[in-house]
């Protein structure tokens, strides 16, 4: 049974609107096509496997520009727009599918379909040689319709279903080079760490739909965790369960958004991630998977900015807050240039997550934008390093590149400028608005932001005076990437340096600024429109100095100190650090020891307890068995006596009943 | 001179009935079990036919029933002596004891 549900929305534009799932479709027929005829004639040709790829993409990137110019009539009057169908009858309930848009997620269609593109032009250059070519861009596609269909999603039912899709997508992609062992298990490791996560989020929608089953039920409600209806069912959650329950329940969904982003504790999963080929490191592990954990706790303020959520948020507030100083000392510490920028975007990560935990939506979601472009940009540029050194990533056996890479370096150092939020670039008015939203809010946590800064510009110019200036340290003769891998770095350059200005609403007042823009839904403690606090950018100009000056002194050419006084000189803290807190010993400490023992001891129990158990039964059974045969013994004589026996009995019986 | 009433012929009944249950319960030999079924199904007609004649005047209902009872003893005994020739050419025996290819 199919009824058209509209969320909202009567317009006459909204047969435009109600076309918008295409978006998603486009990818998914080019991953068809690529699959299923990757062996085919013309399809064979690496060119053409390529541009039906990128096509896709593009058509995605205009029909979303498309639907977006039709969606901007109607911004003030419905920001929440969908449709949705009856999927499922489950007694009184009914889970819909279909497709919702708002800000939010225009945003983010923007945001994946642009850079999705860029990347996919760059990969052509990078997999060049790879036999598995044709694979490769058929994972991209799949990622790429996962990703846009969990982006479209109007209930969390449908979001957690592409939510596991983007999780096989990368686990497919970081596994991509499988007969690397490293590559295989970093896989395994990715998904296990994703199944935790995962595992949390299904059991807290599972029990917030067993909690508010009544709120559900008719067929007047609204569709099972639609979006729209998420504030009034937690509501409910709320008055008919009490604040416990509903902590409980909206932690546990956060968990799905901890493993997915790579926050503490489930984060171990994406620096090994960096395995997969480069490209995808900076389109899954950097701008849009790693950051759908970020999109789906917006996705769920409704419930977590309500009054008597605010032990949520402050769980939120915190595990990105942690997260992001705890990445960055790491990041501190590391050689692999993708190492590095892992930790990077995990601590950037931690940023947006924060930001989100504040109440801070719009700026973590700016965040989240405008790192989208500068981390791709800084990881297709990585790319482009290891590509023009012949896959050396260890960056003691880099450096003077900027003669050899004279593109990649530039784009690098715009990438470094903005990841450290330098005045005009593009990171420093996102990484502003949530330092100040830390700043007002909770001091200790603005303290974290703050020394987190410092130590983002010291790592990032740590990489880029690494690898690209000094002496050339490396064996085999550097050179230039192609135009065609080169290219998409200049174009995301652009975004990197300018978006952040553009939507400020600080120096062009004629175009909505981001803040005005994207607004969280049912927000309580609303932030007025955005203002310098002065204050925070000076203090964090001045952290950010320092961190740039340290760097300069320690990795520039000119060596005004030696790193190794530090190394020596706060050894327990650097064997801290490089050793990445010890998380991944103490993860094998729990699966080796703890997990192997108490499976040894069920072990077994199981074979001596609960075999005894089942083989005592059958043999009890066996022994009457034996017994019981005896009776039937064949001959019918010996049957007929019973009956007549039981025939006497019955009548004597009876006998007696009547003479009684 | 003797007054036979009803009750004579019901134990009349009883013994035949009893008799053939014996000879059916107890008897070796497979020819001998179905003639003891036939005394049963005898002693049965007997009591049908003395309940009509003493009780039920005004019809014959139970001596018809009597008729139909002969028919199927007849027919009765007609399958059980062909199963009986059936097993007796198998084990080559009219033992009842030998009959117990049913045991399980």
């Amino acid at each position: 049974m199919i009824e058209p549900n509209s969320l909202v929305g009567n317009s006459v534009q909204f047969e435009t609107l109600s076309n918008v799932w295409m978006v998603a479709i486009y990818p998914l027929i080019a991953f068809a096509i690529i699959m299923f005829g990757r062996w085919q004639g013309f399809l064979k040709t690496k060119p053409v496997t390529a541009a039906i790829v990128v096509l896709s993409t593009l058509m995605s990137f205009l029909h979303t520009l498309g639907v977006f110019n039709v969606y901007k009539e109607i911004i003030g009057i419905t920001p929440t727009i969908g449709e949705t169908f009856h999927w499922l009858h489950v007694g009184a309930l009914h889970m819909d599918v279909g497709w919702m848009l708002d800000p939010t997620g225009f945003m983010m269609l923007f945001v994946v379909t642009v850079v999705s593109a860029l990347i996919q032009v760059y990969t052509y250059g990078y997999m060049e040689e790879d036999p598995n070519f044709h694979r490769f861009y058929a994972y991209l596609a799949l990622f790429n319709f996962s990703m846009l269909a969990l982006v479209l999603a109007p209930n969390l039912v449908q979001m957690y279903m592409f939510w596991e899709m983007v999780g096989v997508s990368s686990y497919l992609l970081i596994g991509f080079w499988v007969s690397r062992p490293s590559a295989a298990s970093a896989a395994v490791k990715a998904f296990l760490m994703n199944r935790v996560g995962d595992f949390g989020l299904l059991v807290g929608l599972l029990s917030f739909t067993f909690l508010t089953w009544a709120f559900w039920s008719g067929d007047a409600a609204p569709g099972l965790l639609s979006f729209p209806a998420l504030g009034k069912a937690s509501e409910y959650l709320m008055l008919h369960h009490g604040t416990a329950i509903f902590s409980i329940v909206g932690l546990l969904i956060f968990l799905g958004p901890v493993a997915k982003s790579a926050q503490l504790p489930l984060h171990t999963w994406l620096p090994d991630a960096m395995e997969g080929p480069t490209p995808i490191s900076a389109l899954i592990h950097a701008a849009t998977m790693v950051a759908a954990g970020v999109f789906l706790i917006a996705r769920m303020y409704p419930m977590y900015n309500m009054p008597g959520g605010e032990m949520i948020m402050t769980v939120i507030a915190w595990v990105g807050g942690l997260t992001a100083v705890v990445a960055a000392t790491i990041a501190l510490t590391q050689f692999d240039i993708k190492k590095a920028l892992a930790y990077s975007t995990m601590s950037q990560l931690g940023y947006m997550v924060m930001a989100m935990g504040l109440g801070a939506y719009a700026a973590g979601l700016f965040h989240l934008m405008t790192h989208a472009f500068f981390k791709a940009m800084l990881f297709l540029a990585s790319g482009s390093v290891i590509h023009g050194c012949h896959h050396e990533q260890d960056m003691r056996r880099m450096g003077g590149l900027h003669k050899t890479m004279p593109i990649t370096a530039w784009v690098y150092l715009i990438g470094t400028i903005a990841i450290t939020g330098v005045l005009p670039f593009s990171g420093f008015w996102s990484k502003d608005e949530i330092v100040a939203a830390a700043f007002s809010h909770q001091t200790l946590l603005y303290y974290i932001a703050v020394g987190t800064a410092g130590l983002t510009a010291f790592y990032m110019f740590r990489t880029y005076f690494m690898t690209f200036t000094g002496q050339y340290r490396g064996h085999h003769e550097a050179h230039e990437s192609p135009l065609v891998m080169t290219l998409p770095l200049i174009l995301l350059a652009i975004p990197s340096i300018g978006i952040g200005w553009l939507l400020s609403g600080f120096f062009v007042t004629d175009f909505p600024s981001f803040a005005t823009l994207i607004t969280a839904p049912a927000s309580f403690h609303h932030h007025a429109a955005h203002h310098i606090n002065w204050t925070v950018l000076g203090t964090s100009m001045v952290v950010v100095m320092g961190g740039f000056a340290a760097a300069f002194a320690m990795y520039s050419p000119m060596r005004l100190l030696d790193p190794a006084l530090f190394v020596n000189g706060a050894k327990p803290l650097y064997t801290l650090f490089s050793n990445k807190w010890y998380w991944d010993e103490f993860y094998s400490f729990i699966a080796r020891q703890v997990y192997l023992t108490v499976a040894q001891v069920s072990a077994w129990f199981d074979k001596a307890v609960i075999d005894g158990l089942v083989g005592l039964s059958a043999f009890s059974v066996n022994m009457s068995a034996s017994g019981l045969r005896q009776l039937q013994n064949g001959r019918v004589q010996s049957y007929l006596l019973v009956f007549v026996l039981g025939l006497l009995l019955l009548s004597a019986y009876t006998a007696v009943q009547w003479l009684n | 001179m003797l007054d036979v009433g009803l009750y004579h012929y019901l134990i009349l009944a009883v013994a035949l009935f009893s008799i053939g249950l014996y000879g059916v319960l107890a008897s070796r030999n497979a020819i001998r079990v179905l003639m003891s079924l036939e005394l049963m199904l005898n002693a049965v007609n007997i009591n049908l036919v003395a309940f009509n004649n003493y009780l039920h005047l005004h019809d014959l209902s139970g001596q018809v029933f009597s008729i139909f009872i002969l028919t199927v003893s007849a027919a009765e005994a007609s399958v059980g002596l062909a199963v009986l020739i059936a097993l007796f050419r198998r084990t080559h025996s009219a033992d009842m004891e030998q009959y117990s290819i049913l045991q399980g």
